[in-house]
């Protein structure tokens, strides 16, 4: 009898939309001042091919007493790659390519198919289309909201799909033009995990 | 009169009787398994439980087709709620996360005692520490969201680690949380019915449900069902089987009445000559029903067709009555050589009776009762219901110069006939004999090739092998399946096989259960054990207190036992997996992806773990089947010797049985040569046939010799074989166009083997050779030598 799949489908919700939402890179460009017009943003977006950038990750969950805190490295390589490595404290990658994600630790390395977890897959199609700078496709799976003006912007996204709603509450993302500052995720049981995002030291490659 | 009233009257009187028991009484049965042999030692017979009851069996593959993906993946998730609702299936997975977490839940319940990671180290305060701060690089992890709803019961891991450990290594991949194939284009589900795989009627039940609740959820949808199981498909055989039966017997039946109706011209006497064969039937079927408390459709199919060799008896009778005669003196002319008929019959297939195949057997008691009761019929009340004023057509004349212009030359054209197919079978280089029960499967190669190609999308075992551990106890059984653990793990990581189900990850035993409770620590152990571990640690006090419960509960719990698995996925695998035959417990070890099962036989064995065994299905079933063979060849030669027994002392003497019973073993050996040749190897079913066909042949030379003995006109002679074998031809010609391989051999081979016998007869022994064309350098031995000394007419009457 073929075993149900594991469980773990739900492991990585979180994680995946932090990676996707990372990607909303720092940029350099700078286009126009206030007030914030989301069409001009997206169209900053939609200029960028590829992309590096430098995270530090912090967890605040419920059951423990201090948060859990990770530094690493983002890519984005357009159309739809997206890696995330982690160096301290623990090495972990994560690549997306297409519908295919990769997870690499210690443990050994593991693919999982994006259209087999419809949470994760709705977060990162939807990231994806924010860093493609597809406004519909963004409306197609958050409710959205822009705030501020182009050189101090908040992005506020609450999930549409159902499963994705019963996780996560919404995904708050900041940034200075087409720049990323900050991207934080709320999840639905409080537990909060916020991405400060800073220039990578290398060129992008 | 008095003597017709009796028989008459008894007669009718039996023939209502078995109608009563035959419409009130009987049963019908077409599992097909019932041509499968019992098996004789205990992995063959732990072979045919699996084959028939196993897991394996019940489990159903099915494809949702002919839509979009997001609507299947819409549909195959309701499809699974309305199935998992369904008291007719036990299990139900379509890769739902709904279903992905009952079996979590029901692990995480058991999770101390199914944990092989389960020792007193692992509950020490440095266990727990390491385990803690693993848990901690979990939370932070890819995996952390998971990771998080375990914490509090679960801080070393053990659901997780049993899970990936019974988890397959390899799945279908998933479009919006149901299960797809590679392309995308097929949902797939997997359900086990709660019928075992030999149970038709239940099976049949559950592919009706399954069809039902498929249109109930499905609505007015495009999308189509595709499904396969060793239960769909023993259900489809006995369907095809059953329809087979019921359109060839209906076919025969009219082809014979044609042949009649043309040859009497007389609807009543058509309607007397099939008295006999619809009574020997009929006692037949009555006498397999009250022997084997069913009777097998297939048996019944081939009973149908014993109206081609039961209608010959008053063919004989009819075609051969004279103008001046009485049908009391034709009978009496004829019974030496009936009685003859019917013996020959009954000894060709009273070696069937023997036969390990209860459908064989069946066939076997089918046609000895029917033949005597038809025969008995001919003799005995046939006469009595022909009008009496009905006498048969002159015989035309023609026929008898086409024989004529062989005169002589019939033994020559025999040997040639003998020598050509010797030749070309020995020339088709193949192998004569076919053991492969697939071979039997009356099922299309695309139903086959659809089962073969959902399960391996599916990752569902092999049906052809698999591993068996067997012990004297449950206990033993279980303690047999551990001790494999190492030796799969290495053949899995070496590539030799794919993934492992083993019984013991869902029921260890007693003594592993045990072993781990003891590595429990007591309450208060634990609790201090945790402290120590936690400090340093930033998790907030009180997290673990689920934790402390758990494994108190598990450390005091009763033992796990398949009851008290009853119920639950981990429970229906036990049971699916573990089984108790005779005084001895087996367990089977289902594999994927075997590499080289060759081999397997020999790796296992060389583990050296007493009671653990690899069997081949496929071989085993071969080896079973050709161990039949060779008892049925073996019965076929009993069969030969006694007809030529019965011969011998109809005859009176030992040489005329030779002349009488050597066309037809000749005929017999062409129809081999001839089926060889054509590129059909010989099955069990084409022996059985010969069988049959030895004795239907002999009764042919018999009325040959008979005639040619007693001087009977040529027109006549050949006019009754004609109708014999005119009827004969068509009955078992019928049987040809099934798509059911047993009857279709049967057929074949009948066929063959009466044309053949037909010829040889007329070859060897038509027409009374002239002493002056008698060829002098013939072999002494050829019977066409020894009827010179017999009295002989060489002109009929309607010649002068």
């Amino acid at each position: 009898m073929t075993k149900v799949a594991s469980a773990k489908r739900t492991a990585s919700r979180c994680r995946l939309l932090a990676l996707a939402a990372v990607f909303l890179l720092p940029h350099g460009m700078s286009i126009g001042t206030n007030p914030l017009d989301p069409a001009e943003l997206m169209g900053l977006f939609s200029l960028i091919d590829k992309s590096s950038v430098n995270f530090e990750e912090t967890k605040h969950l419920a059951a423990l007493t201090a948060p859990l805190v990770r530094r690493g490295t983002m890519r984005y390589v357009r159309p739809e790659r997206l890696e995330m490595q982690v160096d301290k404290p623990y090495f972990e990658r994560l690549e997306i390519v297409g519908d295919r994600l990769t997870i690499e630790n210690r443990d050994g390395k593991r693919q999982i198919d994006l259209a087999s977890q419809p949470l994760a897959g709705v977060l990162v199609e939807g990231l994806r289309a924010v860093l493609a700078g597809d406004l519909s496709g963004v409306a197609r799976r958050y409710r959205y909201r822009f705030e501020g003006e182009i050189g101090a912007w908040k992005l506020e996204l609450e999930p549409l799909d159902k499963a994705a709603a019963a996780a996560v509450r919404r995904i708050d993302i900041e940034g200075s033009k087409g720049q990323l500052s900050r991207i934080a995720i709320e999840e639905i049981q409080g537990d909060r995990t916020t991405f400060v995002l800073s220039a990578a030291s290398g060129p992008a490659q | 009169m008095n003597a017709r009233r009796l028989s008459l009257g008894i007669w009718f009187l039996l023939v209502v009787l078995a109608l009563a028991y035959a419409t009130t009484r009987l049963s019908i049965e077409s599992d097909f398994s019932v041509f499968l042999p019992r098996g004789l030692n205990d992995s063959q017979r732990t072979f045919l439980a699996q084959l028939r009851n196993g897991a394996v069996s019940r489990l159903v593959l099915i494809a949702l087709e002919d839509d979009e993906p997001q609507a299947l993946a819409k549909l195959s998730t309701a499809f699974a709620a309305a199935l998992d609702k369904d008291p007719v299936f036990n299990y139900v997975n379509n890769g739902g996360s709904a279903f992905a977490q009952r079996e979590l839940n029901s692990i995480a319940a058991v999770r101390y005692v199914l944990s092989d990671r389960v020792t007193a180290d692992r509950f020490s305060a440095d266990g727990l520490r390491a385990a803690l701060e693993k848990r901690l690089e979990g939370l932070a992890g890819s995996a952390g969201a998971f990771e998080k709803t375990l914490l509090a019961s679960d801080p070393t891991g053990e659901t997780l680690h049993v899970l990936q450990r019974l988890t397959p290594d390899r799945q279908p991949r998933r479009i919006d949380d149901a299960w797809f194939d590679e392309s995308g284009k097929s949902a797939l589900l997997v359900v086990e019915t709660r019928a075992s795989g030999s149970d038709l009627a239940g099976q049949d039940e559950a592919l009706k449900r399954l069809g039902a609740d498929f249109a109930a959820v499905r609505g007015d949808g495009p999308a189509r069902m595709r499904y396969s199981s060793p239960g769909a498909m023993a259900v489809e055989s006995r369907t095809l089987i059953a329809r087979d039966v019921a359109w060839l017997s209906l076919l025969s039946t009219v082809l014979v009445l044609l042949i009649l109706g043309s040859v009497y011209r007389s609807p009543l006497v058509v309607l007397v000559c099939v008295v006999p064969a619809i009574s020997g039937l009929l006692a037949g079927i009555v006498a397999v029903d009250l022997g084997f408390g069913s009777v097998h459709a297939i048996a019944l199919g081939f009973g149908a067709t014993l109206l081609g060799e039961a209608v010959d008896y008053p063919s004989y009778l009819l075609t051969q009555r004279r103008a001046d005669e009485s049908m009391r003196d034709t009978l009496a002319r004829i019974l030496p050589m009936l009685r003859l008929a019917v013996a020959t019959t009954t000894f060709g297939a009273l070696a069937l009776l023997l036969s390990h195949f209860s459908g064989l057997a069946q066939l076997g008691l089918l046609t000895v009762v029917g033949v005597v009761v038809a025969g008995l019929v001919t003799a005995l009340v046939l006469p009595h219901l022909i009008p009496p004023g009905w006498h048969p057509r002159a015989a035309p004349a023609r026929p008898t110069r086409l024989p004529g212009a062989f005169v002589g030359i019939g033994p020559r054209v025999a040997i040639v006939l003998i020598v050509a197919t010797t030749v070309m079978a020995l020339a088709a280089r193949r192998s004569w004999w076919d053991d492969d029960l697939a071979h039997m499967n009356p099922l299309p190669a695309t139903v086959l090739a659809q089962d073969r190609q959902l399960r391996q999308v599916l990752n569902a075992p092999e049906v052809g092998s698999l591993l068996v551990a067997g012990g004297a106890t449950r206990e033993e059984a279980l303690q047999t399946v551990e001790l494999l653990r190492p030796a799969l793990e290495r053949w899995q990581a070496a590539g030799d096989i794919g993934s492992f189900t083993l019984v013991s990850d869902y029921l260890p035993s007693a003594a592993t259960q045990t072993m781990r409770r003891a590595a429990l620590p007591e309450p208060q152990r634990l609790r201090s054990n945790l402290d120590t571990a936690l400090a340093g640690l930033p998790f907030r006090a009180g997290t673990f207190e689920p934790f402390l419960q758990d494994v108190e509960q598990a450390r005091t719990a009763k033992p796990l036992t398949p009851e008290a698995l009853h119920g639950s996925a981990l429970g229906l695998k036990v049971d699916a997996l573990l089984s108790e035959q005779g005084a001895r417990w087996f367990a089977v070890v289902p594999m994927t992806r075997v590499a080289s099962p060759g081999m397997m036989p020999g790796k296992v064995a060389a583990l050296g773990v007493p009671g653990a065994q690899w069997i081949d299905l496929r071989a085993q079933a071969a080896a079973m089947v050709s161990a039949y063979r060779r008892q049925t060849l073996v019965y076929t030669a009993i069969g030969i010797l006694m007809i030529y027994g019965a011969l011998a002392y109809g005859l009176k003497s030992w040489r005329r049985a030779i002349q009488v019973l050597l066309p037809v073993v000749l005929a017999l050996a062409l129809t081999t040569g001839t089926l060889v040749a054509s590129g059909q190897p010989v099955s069990i079913f084409h022996l059985v046939a010969l069988l049959l066909t030895l004795g239907i042949g002999t009764n042919y030379v018999l009325f040959l010799a008979r005639a040619r003995q007693s001087g009977a006109e040529h027109g006549g002679t050949l006019r009754t074989l004609a109708v014999v074998g005119g009827t004969t031809l068509c009955a078992f010609g019928a049987l040809t166009l099934s798509s059911t391989p047993v009857l279709h051999a049967i057929g074949m081979t009948v066929c063959l083997g009466v044309v053949y016998s037909l010829l040889l007869s007329l070859l060897l022994l038509w027409p009374p050779p002239l002493p002056s064309t008698l060829p002098s350098t013939l072999p002494s031995t050829l019977p066409s030598t020894l009827p010179s000394t017999l009295p002989s007419t060489s002109t009929s009457p309607t010649d002068a």
